[in-house]
């Protein structure tokens, strides 16, 4: 579980720090920063896990505008996997500012300590490895514009770090698009894209990979989608699927097939949701979503909302959700919700939702009065 | 089915009862918490009289008509607290709420950790604030168990907090 996230000098996040909780909403007005706190997130899931170069998202594609002169970006991550407290912290700069539109990092300093004592450091373009008794086995020299950590395997004497990099690799970030959600799929993927683009490579992968999370998800989606009966990968040439809904309407009484992509975009959306709420939160995961509210009808938001919730206690896992949606502020903003702004249009705050209101408005009413800061 | 509730630990409770009782949770509206801390007794109380309305007008049209409202006694009695409740339908030009109606008024005292606390076999008294530690999930779901059998018709009474045991006709009210 995410315990704190740090960032500084990356687009608004100027010595920024957010402590999430377990079941915790990010609300706060258009610009202030939610999407990017997200963002940091999935970057150095990208970077320092899955190895990705990351030139767009880092350096000075994403340094913070009003702070031309300052060329190092730090970023740091407190997380609490299994039994262990674990602190990453990654410092990239741009060691040779010059044109603009060039884009050069430099990783200064990466690191990983369990318990406060270290399991990876990559320092002036050295890698040192270190086993699970803290001792310093391996070092390398090291391209410098990437992540050592994205490099390591996985070993027997490594597994304090594995935990971690476990963690952060699983870290899922959704920013629902359903027009993006295709019908076809050529291969598996492991872990959705952000926007769902490539939901039928997850789903295939899934119903080989969590078969008893689906099945869950599609009796929830049975509740959800009148006439639901099943919802496969269909063959439909060499290594190529095709999602299918099959849906028994009222008016006929045989079960029709309808590919994801001719189903509407509600209808793609709930089953994004449900399937996200019961295949991404495992125990330790961290689920990110930004704005799940998006698409689907007023009806069918709190059942996923409470569902969710309930699936995050059991499997003592995560959810950050970014919302501006008055079901979801009514539910969780008076629980720990968390507010970022941004005064004056500087570096974002994130601050706890702690109205001094007594009127007995709802958090959502506060909210569109503009009540909630001071 | 709609339920009034001062805070998400009364929800939890409610919810994981009407869940033991059968009930579709989707078919259970949950209504808005209030914002400010402390100000939950005086939510419930302000938003009681237009949700009993809405209970009202739904009677005979919608499959369950059912109004479940929860508000801590917190230093007032659990007399009083139905007093006051009255007393605010009264102001908003409605009548009292009668035996019959699907209406069930929950009064925890001193607060819902109280019975919480009750529920798994603590020795508990009604003017302690047992607020904190926040109960945790299981222990609501726990809660909400025992919770389903004490009220079941046939149940053997065991001691109790007098405001739970006097709720037990309340809870019986859901079907």
């Amino acid at each position: 579980m995410l315990q704190r996230l740090y960032a500084d000098n990356f687009r608004c996040l100027v010595n920024f720090e957010f402590r999430p909780s377990a079941k915790q909403l990010v609300i706060g007005r258009n610009g202030t920063g939610k999407s990017t706190a997200l963002d940091v997130l999935s970057l150095l899931r990208d970077f320092s896990v899955h190895g990705l170069p990351c030139e767009d998202r880092l350096g000075e594609a994403t340094r913070t505008r009003w702070q031309p002169d300052v060329m190092r970006q730090r970023f740091e991550l407190d997380a609490r996997c299994g039994d262990s407290d674990y602190q990453y912290v990654l410092v990239v700069e741009d060691p040779t500012p010059t044109a603009i539109g060039r884009n050069m990092i430099r990783v200064k300093t990466e690191s990983v300590t369990c318990g406060g004592k270290p399991v990876f450091l990559l320092e002036e373009g050295k890698v040192h490895l270190f086993n699970d008794r803290h001792e310093d086995k391996v070092q390398f020299d090291f391209d410098w514009r990437r992540s050592g950590l994205a490099i390591v395997d996985e070993r027997k004497d490594n597994q304090k770090l594995s935990v971690f990099r476990r963690w952060l690799g699983g870290i899922v970030h959704v920013q629902m698009n359903p027009w993006a959600m295709l019908t076809r799929s050529e291969h598996e993927a492991r872990a959705p894209q952000k926007n769902l683009g490539n939901f039928a490579d997850w789903y295939r992968h899934l119903l080989l990979d969590s078969s008893a999370s689906v099945h869950a998800a599609l009796a929830d989606l049975k509740e959800v989608i009148p006439g639901l009966e099943a919802l496969d990968a269909k063959e439909a040439g060499l290594n190529v699927r095709v999602i299918q809904a099959t849906i028994r309407s009222r008016h006929g009484s045989t079960p029709l097939p309808h590919a994801l992509g001719d189903l509407s975009e509600g209808q793609r959306a709930l089953i994004a949701l449900y399937v996200l709420t019961n295949c991404a939160i495992t125990p330790d995961a961290t689920l990110l979503i930004d704005e799940p509210d998006n698409f689907i009808a007023l009806a069918e938001i709190q059942p996923w909302l409470l569902k969710t919730l309930d699936r995050v206690d059991v499997q003592q896992a995560q959810v950050i959700l970014v919302s501006h949606h008055p079901e979801l502020l009514n539910q969780m903003a008076s629980q720990g919700g968390v507010l970022f702004e941004r005064p004056d249009e500087g570096p974002t705050r994130a601050l706890p939702f702690a109205p001094s209101d007594d009127s007995g408005l709802t958090p959502a009413e506060i909210i569109a009065r503009g009540w909630e800061v001071g | 089915m709609a339920v009034l509730v001062e805070d998400v630990v009364q929800q939890n409770l409610v919810r994981r009862f009407l869940e033991r009782c059968g009930h579709d949770l989707r078919a259970c509206r949950f209504l808005p918490l209030p914002a400010g801390r402390g100000c939950g007794e005086k939510h419930v109380r302000d938003q009681y009289p237009a949700q009993v309305r809405a209970c009202r007008s739904s009677l005979g049209k919608k499959t369950s008509a059912l109004l479940v409202v929860m508000i801590d006694a917190d230093k007032e009695t659990v007399a009083q607290r139905h007093r006051q409740l009255d007393r605010e339908l009264e102001k908003a030009g409605a009548q009292g709420r009668e035996a019959v109606e699907p209406i069930a008024v929950l009064v925890p005292k001193r607060h819902i950790e109280t019975w919480i606390r009750a529920l798994l076999g603590e020795v508990v008294d009604e003017d302690t604030d047992y607020t904190a530690p926040v109960p945790r999930p299981e222990q609501i779901a726990l809660a909400a168990r025992t919770l389903h059998t004490l009220t079941r018709p046939s149940a053997a009474l065991s001691a109790m907090p007098a405001s739970l045991a006097v709720s037990i006709p309340e809870w019986q009210r859901i079907p």
